[in-house]
């Protein structure tokens, strides 16, 4: 009797490890944490009860990358994951082309265009764009006496950071404890002096070439950089001033400018409520033209290899219906990355869109800077880099910056065989 | 008798074949990637030999790196020991409210790392911290502490220790309460001072405590990471930056896994070398009762 039984739980033991009988099942993973990934788990339930097929959302937060690097150096990735800006460079021999999917024609072409390998495959359904611009604080520049519209070159903005300077306010906020904040300015300062329209030294073909001049161009670059610090337009705190610290510091009006995308000014007004803010593209270096930098916010890509591929390209479709993009919309003030989606009464959506009409005849888009000129890797690079001037604007410590970039970007592009 | 002895063998295998699949095999793969330029998570992995152990001793942020390990682990140990011992000496008596100092000394443990070090970064960050609002009604001006490098050290020591104090205490509790009392009444009849008593009774025979504490508070205190990302993230720059830290750092950041590793090896082999050196300095400090 004793073995009979052994032999039933045994074999039901057997049956309980296989997924003969689990219901079909996807393996998400999301940057997406708190009220957005509320969101985002909203939009799986439907897909569940819709389609029968679980969805298994994973959410490391702030440990994202980290997690994904893990994962992809153990061979160990997701069904779908959020390519987060890497769709291309670093994703794209993991991913499997969408080029067949039904969405693909109702992708915005800005949109399509970050998501899409020189070779023209698709790796990425890019739901929403986060655009990189600077947020104002309205009051404190009405204060201050500036008139964000007349802004268009660095010089028009460093006359702005001027009149803020004297109203007692930092004029520029950088929350440097997060690597991501320093890469992002270091990109918008980069494309000004660079590559942008009306750059000063137009060095885009050098850049992708490799026979970029570090000492005399990068020089320049942190140069400017370091002649904001040494002028007193960042904040002193910059080293330990985290994303929440300077999400709040634009949003309590304790400076007027942030470089960074959209969605901050989502977190914001989730600080400050009643947070009054504006939205502009990045100035150039001679404010012939002006740059709003867009980039990958809810892109999801599949797995090239998961034996769930239907599955996955089941919830993308559901993902990339109107009315789940325009959720996400909402809930991250990223913009649709959609032709067939609009999301009105959205605050951070509503500032770009005003910013838009107020730089019509200016604006362009841009891809962000290191993934057009730089190789893969260079972000942690970057940010670490803007660090090292911030805290030595000296001569020294911008040496020290240039030598760090240089020597990673030619490692970095040598390792890529590019 | 013999067979019995072959028979108990397999009783640690388990044990040996767990410390096999998680400590050798990966210490095994990360001494292989320590050769390799290799980014972490791409295809493509080049062998270089030594280059990245080359390249870390030419590192001024590894040496950075190394003597801020070296401060947290020595400097952390000392104060949990030194707390944890008055602590449970304190403890160890009896008076009204003994069970309450226990229960707010060992509570700090319960709480993450992690979590501790964004509690206190709350606490000490420039706009809008505790301390410097705090500060500020008696009228002494904000101060953005964590941008010094002296103070961002000195404030990872100090939350640290605090956090883990009670570990130590619980410990040297226990030793004190096998020390039997018939030592002290022998001592008390010959007049020996309470002085006299901690120092040739009860030091004495807690070294095996002693022992254990000290190892274990210097390990962790060497393998710091949790209270160090969430206060600093190892700023400002890489000022606090600890071993652990700073492999991260280079492994997912500037994403050179090679060099991390071989980061790691060094501090693998620092810890074990340390390690062994104190055990048999304790060994032969150990009074048999």
């Amino acid at each position: 009797m004793k073995k009979v039984l052994a032999l039933v739980l045994t074999l039901v033991l057997a049956f309980g490890c296989t997924s003969a009988f689990a219901a079909a099942s996807i393996e998400v993973e999301t940057t997406y944490t708190d009220a957005n990934l509320d969101v985002v788990t909203e939009i799986a339930k439907a897909f569940t009860a819709e389609t029968g097929i679980e969805v298994e959302l994973i959410a490391p937060g702030s440990e994202y990358e980290t997690v994904m690097k893990t994962r992809m150096s153990s061979g160990d990735l997701p069904d779908v994951w959020e390519t987060h800006g890497w769709a291309v460079k670093r994703y794209s021999e993991y991913l499997a082309s969408l080029n067949d999917q039904p969405w693909v024609s109702r992708m915005d072409p800005s949109a399509a265009s970050i998501v899409t390998a020189e070779d023209g495959t698709i790796y990425g359904c890019n739901l929403t764009q986060s655009m990189g611009g600077c947020i104002y604080n309205i009051d404190v520049l009405t204060e201050a006496g500036v008139d964000p519209a007349a802004i268009h070159s660095l010089q028009d903005f460093y006359d702005a950071c001027e009149k803020i300077k004297a109203i007692g306010k930092v004029p520029v906020y950088i929350g440097g404890k997060d690597s991501g904040n320093c890469a992002g300015f270091m990109a918008a300062i980069a494309s000004a002096m660079l590559t942008a329209k009306g750059n000063k030294y137009d060095q885009g073909a050098a850049l992708l070439d490799g026979s970029f001049d570090w000492e005399t161009y990068g020089t320049y670059v942190m140069q400017e950089v370091a002649n904001m610090v040494n002028n007193g337009y960042i904040n002193t705190d910059f080293t330990t001033a985290d994303t929440m610290a300077q999400c709040t510091a634009v949003g309590a009006g304790d400076c007027g400018f942030l470089w960074r995308h959209a969605q901050n000014i989502t977190w914001a007004r989730q600080y400050v409520p009643d947070a009054n803010l504006g939205f502009m593209p990045y100035p150039s270096f001679s404010g012939e033209g002006m740059a709003f930098m867009a980039g990958e916010a809810y892109c999801l890509g599949i797995n090239k290899e998961t034996e769930k591929k239907e599955e996955a390209a089941k919830y993308l479709e559901f993902v990339s219906r109107p009315e789940n993009i325009e959720k996400m919309c909402r809930a991250t003030g990223a913009l649709p990355g959609f032709t067939d989606v609009t999301v009105e009464g959205d605050y951070a959506i509503d500032a770009f869109r005003k910013a838009q009409e107020m730089y019509a005849d200016v604006v362009e888009y841009t891809n962000l800077f290191d993934r057009q000129y730089f190789p893969n890797g260079m972000w942690g690079v970057m940010g670490e880099s803007i660090t090292m001037v911030v805290m030595d604007p000296t001569e020294t410590g911008i040496a020290a910056a240039v030598e760090n970039l240089k020597v990673n970007y030619q490692e970095k592009k040598e390792a890529d065989g590019k | 008798m013999k067979r019995r002895y072959r028979q108990m063998n397999w009783f640690y295998l388990p044990a040996l074949l767990v410390m096999l699949l998680f400590v050798a095999y990966p210490f095994l793969q990360t001494a292989q990637i320590s050769l390799m330029r290799w980014n972490g998570y791409g295809k493509v992995r080049t062998f270089i030999g030594l280059d990245n152990y080359i390249s870390m001793f030419k590192d001024a942020n590894f040496f950075l790196s190394f003597r801020n390990t070296l401060i947290y682990g020595i400097c952390c140990t000392l104060l949990q020991n030194v707390f944890g011992l008055a602590l449970a000496l304190l403890v160890n008596s009896r008076f009204k409210g003994n069970g309450l100092v226990r229960t707010i000394v060992y509570m700090p443990i319960m709480i993450a790392g992690v979590v501790m070090g964004y509690i206190m970064y709350f606490f000490l960050t420039f706009n809008r911290g505790i301390l410097n609002d705090i500060l500020l009604v008696f009228g002494v001006q904000p101060r953005d502490w964590l941008s010094s490098p002296f103070y961002a050290v000195l404030f990872i020591t100090l939350i640290n220790s605090w956090q883990y104090v009670g570990n130590s205490m619980v410990m040297y509790l226990a030793g004190l309460q096998n020390i039997p009392t018939a030592y002290y009444e022998a001592a008390a009849v010959d007049g020996v001072s309470t002085w006299q008593g901690f120092r040739h009774i009860t030091l004495p025979l807690l070294i095996p405590s002693i022992q254990t504490c000290v190892i274990t508070n210097l390990i962790g205190s060497l393998k710091l990471f949790d209270v160090i990302v969430s206060l600093t993230n190892g700023g400002p720059g890489h000022s606090s930056q600890s071993l652990a830290t700073y492999i991260t750092n280079r492994y997912f950041v500037a994403e050179k896994a090679g060099y991390a590793a071989a980061i790691g090896v060094f501090t693998f082999f620092f810890i074990m070398i340390l390690s062994n050196v104190l055990n048999r300095y304790f060994a032969k400090k150990e009074v048999q009762y």
